[in-house]
């Protein structure tokens, strides 16, 4: 068990500076989740933590321990790989004890260690049926199990989990997910869990690191991210649904801040006004959530906007439109409503519990100037 | 645009096995119909029946009343989009897609405007000069996409187009394949193993299992009445729950471990009627609330494990019969290790036989 | 992709299968003709003179092992069981250096960065470009100098050194197929280098191993040129000492024919014993 840091890292990523005094402190028996589109350096974070790759400069801290040193083997993490990577010439068993076999654990392990042990790992991930098959007679999801057990066997410090229920059926990975927290609330290994699926990071992880092209834009527990994002692409990446972001101006009506969408005025609730006061400029991003817009006959709404996509998501029908005056909502109706791309709409906008952000940096205007 | 029909088809390769077995299936003009279900359940096997590279082994297929069951692949005018692409690697992104017009000898001018057409309605006109490995994996499927679309033929036939691709990618790209399906106006059949996918961008949905069609209809009609505990269980995110229920002793109640959820008479004698021992009691996590009522009707239980969506968490929680996930608001949602009552919206339950088809839709 | 037709109706079926056997009659006749000189000779070194010359030609009859003793001891003066020895000495011994060693200069090429990776991969295999013949007196030359001449080692360096090419971009190729992600697994599960070129590389490039141990073994075995210069007397392989023998002799049919008998049965030995490990894709479906 251990923390895991990492400190002012620089790393590049073939011509791209993919970090740049990055930091970011994992709390020991946290599951963390590393989330992002692809491109954010999260595998290549993870892989930096591993000892697969280092950073040009900066702490990797494991423990309390710099590691930058030190090769794979002997910081003591586990690592289950996204493609699996199993042995392909040995069994299953043969699979869980090779970590055993390493020459640095020769004096830890002997046979009847590694026995044991694999017995038990076996029957901890419920493939002990499975020990003298052999890896290309396993179903993706036995493979995907065989992996973590591998990766548990020797009792790491750290479990690292490259995009792990990424490639298996919907109902499997239902499940999956449901048993890795379970065992992590068994066994407490600090674990990193790398995903470019929001939910799925949302559904797992204790933490949260949202990561977009190498920079962290928010560290916090789920409901946190949800509720109060950080940042304009934080709200509009995580959650089911995501927040839709429009781009407004500031102006002044009546001496009372509102907001402009091309003609269109939409006043700001009292919460919102004193957020502005401190607004840097005046191009302000506008996070809104599905139930607070109204879809209604063209003209009788705020704004105006066509249909470019509908499709049924359980049983609302999610509209995507798009605004004439520049910019697309997701709209969710519980009552379906006849539309086909192209059909045009009238939107009505509540901002009760809208989310600002400045346009320049995409950060939360709830956040003081300081902090932006 | 015509309609597509099977009629008794069935597909037998020459080991022995049986992919497909008496599908009659009706595709309407200008229908999106999704084929559904997990690898191995035929729906590859009926995709390449239709399209011509598979031959019929018994059974006949009607394109617009006309018999097309021998003709051969390339007249039976369908353009068909691969999972893997299969884009022409020596070529650019222009000759690939102009590749099925070239092949018909159709002049060079006229080409050249309908690539350009095609490419500017799938966002891919600065590619065109590029070679398909430059491409990212998104591009590279609109370039297949576009290569179907080019020929505006009578039907398009897609196998799992979308299934190599990163999930907010996935997202975006069946929205496309929609709203190309609308403008078109296409006969459409689309196969996938992904439910949500399915619901997402079909009319209709074929959900398919050993080479059986175990259910056709909408999202709503699969989700309110499934024929059977398959599609039961294999429709809906998160997944339906499924406990194993037996009929109480007086006849007058069903029993899902120490909970006893009463029947209404027509239940009850339907219930009876019933061969076999043990029923199978299906509720969706969306249709189980949080209760504060201690009576057994309720279900007690444990919270295990909490998984946060956003403004709703699915609660996993141990209870007498197993695992039982419901969807709650996130608002004060009780922790892990706090016990907790559970409360089944009986009028959206469903009832298994032990031959595992629907007896019952609605309990109480 | 397209099954067999199962709703052809009878006639074509018929049709269908008279094809079939056409091809199949005639592919037999092309193999049997193909291996007709093999089985005359095979049959001819256990036949007396007169059943090899029997016309019609006799199938039945009891093998005759004398043949063989002779020309293991006798033949040509010496018997051939000496020279045949010293093939089987050479050719051991430079496969297994070739591959060895290829196996590791492979390894090395396949997967650390180095500056001039491409270049040096491409070099060792430009070495094969040149006609062996050009490096005919430079090797004598050397052989003679340090003392090698007719003597097994000289031959087993110069084999080891022309397999090695041939081994080194073969086996490279074989190294590039392992999903890198597995070596990564192994880095993590606490082996070194060296540990998983061991226990993880090769054992998955296997087909790899058996592929250029049979090649090199064939090219070890059958060569010529070289031997006939450097190894000319005691050290003389087989293809040397059978070059010796015209037809001025007076032929002993069945001899001849058993020491060419046993001039190629430890290679095909050799080959059928390694066939079972060139199976395809050792690492197939192990990366997803």
């Amino acid at each position: 068990m251990a923390d895991i840091r990492v400190e002012k890292i620089h790393k590049k990523f073939g011509q791209l500076q993919l970090f740049e005094n990055f930091s970011l402190a994992c709390p020991d028996h946290m599951y963390v989740c590393l989330v992002g589109p692809s491109g954010c350096g999260k595998t290549t974070l993870m892989r930096i933590i591993a000892g697969l790759t280092s950073p040009e400069s900066g702490d990797v801290m494991i423990g309390g321990r710099r590691v930058n040193e030190l090769p794979p083997a002997a910081r003591h993490v586990g690592l289950a790989f996204q493609n699996y990577a199993l042995y392909p010439h040995l069994s299953v068993a043969g699979n869980l004890a090779f970590p055993l076999r390493a020459p640095i654990r020769r004096v830890q392990y002997n046979e009847a260690k590694i026995s044991a042990s694999v017995k038990r790992v076996a029957t901890l991930l419920k493939i002990d049926a499975l020990l003298d098959r052999h890896v290309n007679q396993l179903s993706g999801g036995q493979q995907q199990r065989v992996a973590l057990g591998r990766a548990l066997i020797h009792d790491p410090n750290v479990l690292l989990l490259d995009e792990p229920v990424t490639h298996l059926d919907a109902r499997l990975r239902h499940e999956m997910r449901t048993e890795i927290k379970l065992l992590h609330k068994r066994i407490g290994t600090t674990t990193i869990h790398v995903t470019h699926d929001q939910q799925e990071a949302l559904a797992m992880g204790d933490l949260i690191a949202v990561m977009r092209e190498g920079r962290l834009e928010q560290f916090g527990k789920p409901l946190e991210l949800y509720e109060e994002p950080a940042t304009a692409f934080v709200a509009g990446f995580i959650g089911d649904p995501p927040m839709s972001i429009l781009r407004t101006s500031l102006a002044t009506e009546d001496s009372q801040p509102i907001l402009l969408i091309d003609k269109t005025t939409l006043p700001l609730p009292s919460r919102l006004r004193r957020q502005t006061q401190t607004a840097k400029s005046d191009q302000v991003l506008v996070g809104i959530r599905p139930p607070d817009i109204t879809v209604t006959d063209p003209n009788e709404g705020d704004l105006n906007g066509t249909v470019y996509s509908h499709e049924m998501v359980a049983r609302e029908q999610q509209l995507i439109v798009s605004i004439e005056a520049g910019g697309e909502v997701r709209c969710r109706l519980k009552r379906p409503i006849e539309a086909t791309s192209g059909t045009r709409v009238g939107l009505k906008f509540s901002l009760a519990n809208a989310k600002l952000f400045d346009a320049d940096s995409g950060k939360s205007l709830l956040l003081g100037p300081s902090e932006r | 645009m015509p309609h597509v029909e099977f009629l008794n088809v069935n597909k037998m390769y020459p080991g022995g096995t049986r992919a497909v077995i008496d599908l009659n299936l009706t595709v309407e003009d200008g229908e999106f119909v999704c084929l559904l279900g997990p690898s191995g359940c035929g729906k590859s096997s009926t995709l390449r029946m239709l399209a011509g590279l598979e031959s019929i082994t018994s059974g006949d297929l009607l394109l617009d009343d006309r018999r097309i069951t021998d003709a051969p692949a390339q007249s039976r005018d369908m353009a068909m989009v691969f999972e893997n692409y299969a884009l022409y690697p020596h070529l650019r992104v222009f000759d690939n897609i102009a590749m099925p017009l070239v092949a018909r000898g159709v002049p060079r001018a006229e080409i050249r405007t309908r690539v350009h057409q095609v490419a500017q309605t799938l966002h891919i006109s600065q590619h065109l000069n590029k070679r398909p490995q430059l491409l990212s994996g998104g591009e590279r499927q609109r370039v297949a996409l576009g290569r179907a679309i080019i020929r505006t033929p009578q039907l398009f036939l897609m196998d799992e187009p979308l299934g190599h691709l990163e999930a907010y990618l996935r997202v975006q790209l069946r929205a496309e394949i929609r709203r190309l399906h609308e403008r078109l106006q296409a006969t459409t059949v689309y196969i996938t193993h992904d439910q949500e996918e399915a619901a997402a961008v079909s009319d209709r949905i074929v959900v398919m299992n050993a080479g059986r069609i175990q259910q056709l209809g909408t999202l709503i009609d699969l989700l309110d009445r499934p024929a059977n505990r398959f599609v039961a269980e294999f429709i809906g995110s998160p997944p339906i729950n499924l406990l194993y229920a037996v009929l109480s002793n007086n006849g007058n109640a069903l029993q899902i471990g120490p909970t006893l959820l009463p029947l209404s008479p027509p239940q009850r004698a339907r219930l009876k009627k019933v061969r076999g021992d043990g029923f199978t009691f299906g509720i969706r996590p969306e249709d189980i609330s949080l209760t504060q009522v201690r009576e057994i009707t309720t279900i007690p239980g444990r919270v295990a494990v909490l998984e946060p969506q956003g403004d709703k968490t699915v609660l996993i929680a141990d209870t007498p019969s197993g695992h039982l996930s419901a969807l709650v608001p996130s608002k004060d949602v009780p922790q892990p290790g706090e016990s907790i009552r559970l409360r089944c919206e009986g009028s959206r339950a469903h009832l298994f036989g032990p031959d595992n088809e629907g007896v019952l839709h609605g309990i109480g | 992709m397209t099954d067999v037709a199962i709703t052809t109706k009878s006639q074509t079926r018929a049709v269908v299968r008279l094809r079939n056997w056409t091809v199949y009659f005639g592919a037999c006749a092309f193999v049997g003709f193909a291996l007709f000189p093999l089985y005359m000779m095979i049959t001819t070194s256990v036949k007396t003179d007169q059943q090899a010359f029997a016309w019609p030609p006799v199938w039945v009859f009891t093998p005759n092992f004398n043949a063989y003793y002779n020309a293991l001891f006798v033949f040509g003066g010496r018997g051939v069981g000496h020279y045949l020895m010293n093939s089987l000495l050479v050719t051991v011994a430079s496969s297994a250096l070739a591959v060895f060693l290829g196996a590791m200069a492979a390894y090395g090429l396949a997967r650390f960065r180095f500056l001039g990776n491409r270049d040096i991969a491409f070099f060792i295999l430009s070495t094969r470009f040149a006609p062996p013949i050009g490096f005919i007196v430079p090797i004598y030359l050397m052989a003679t100098r340090s003392g090698l001449l007719d003597s097994p080692i000289a031959l087993i360096i110069v084999y080891t050194s022309m397999n090695l090419s041939l081994a080194t971009w073969l086996l490279r190729g074989f190294f590039l197929e392992i999903p890198i992600e597995i070596e990564e697994a192994a880095l993590v599960d606490g082996y070194t280098r060296w540990q998983i070129f061991l226990r993880v590389a090769l054992p998955l490039v296997r087909p790899g191993l058996a592929a250029t141990a049979i090649l090199s073994a064939i090219l070890s075995w059958n060569e010529f040129l070289f031997a006939s210069i450097i190894a000319p007397g005691n050290a003389a392989t087989i293809p040397v000492f059978l070059s010796g023998f015209s037809a001025s002799m007076n032929i002993d049919w069945a001899e001849y024919m058993a020491v060419g008998t046993m001039a190629i049965l430890p290679i095909m030995l050799f080959t059928l014993l390694l066939q079972r490990h060139l199976v395809r894709g050792l690492t197939f479906g192990a990366v997803r």
